[in-house]
């Protein structure tokens, strides 16, 4: 009976191991002040290698970088200007001065001043 | 694209602008107006011809009755832009030769010369030439356009006048 009773005492005060208290929760996020390591996404915030672009790489040049495209666009450029400004209509030939003792008459009609 | 062929392609577009506007598209007309003064319905000298007042021509497309010009006042350029041929007893039998263009591509043109007394609204001699078609980037040869009396009949000068268009 001695025995029963001293095994009853040790189950009751015996504490199981999933029951004891749990250790303090860290978050991974948080740097704290004493941490002596810098961050990994924040080690180079900051610097020029950070804010310095890509270049884009083209298989062949732009076609604004040739010297002949800029020459095309001028020429283009003229001659509409050109077009605008002059009807490609010429005017009509000088008028006839008759003949001998002939009268010369109006001269008129498309291409003339009128 | 080589540089050459590029150089190329540039003269050959300046040189299509330059060939576009170097053809001529008109057709000129060259109409010798001159009083009928013999045969059949001729001007009587002075009688009709004293009447003349003023004078007019009028371009027709084809044989249609809508003017493409109407109501040029003849005037003797090299003389200046107001010296009318048609002057009464002054009025020479040739009264000259008229000079006119056109750009029409097709078809045909017809002339008509009205003349008219001191009332300038009543025509007294009148003549129309057959049509003629044009030909662009032609002087076409000078075209006879005899005027003569025109009018009611009745006139008993004028006994085979013709009533005016």
């Amino acid at each position: 009976m001695c025995f029963g009773v001293v095994a009853a005492l040790a189950v009751a005060t015996a504490v199981p191991a999933w029951a004891e208290e749990p250790s303090e929760y860290v978050d991974p996020t948080i740097v704290k002040d004493t941490a002596d390591e810098t961050p990994d996404g924040v080690k180079n915030l900051g610097s020029e290698q950070a804010v310095t672009k890509k270049q884009v790489e083209y298989s062949t040049p732009p076609v604004y970088t040739k010297w002949w495209f800029w020459a095309t666009a001028v020429v283009a450029t003229a001659a509409v200007v050109f077009l605008a400004i002059t009807p490609l209509t010429p005017k009509a030939r000088g008028c006839t001065a008759g003949g001998p003792g002939v009268i010369p008459l109006n001269c008129f009609g498309d291409g003339r001043a009128k | 694209m080589t540089t050459l062929s590029r150089v190329t392609c540039l003269v050959g577009l300046a040189t299509a602008l330059v060939s576009t506007s170097g053809c001529d598209p008109y057709t000129y007309y060259n109409i010798h107006i001159a009083l009928k003064v013999d045969g059949d319905n001729a001007v009587k000298i002075p009688n009709t011809r004293d009447k003349i007042n003023t004078c007019d021509i009028s371009v027709y497309a084809g044989d249609s009755s809508t003017a493409l010009e109407s109501g040029i006042p003849l005037n003797q350029r090299t003389l200046g832009p107001d010296v009318s041929p048609c002057r009464g007893t002054q009025t020479p039998t040739d009264l000259g030769i008229l000079d006119y263009s056109t750009a029409r591509s097709s078809g045909s043109l017809s002339f008509r010369v009205n003349v008219y007394d001191d009332t300038k609204t009543t025509i007294i001699i009148q003549g129309t030439t057959d049509p003629v078609a044009v030909s662009p980037g032609h002087i076409l040869p000078t075209i006879d356009l005899p005027i003569s009396p025109c009018g009611p009949p009745g006139n008993q000068d004028q006994p085979n006048q013709q009533p005016c268009k």
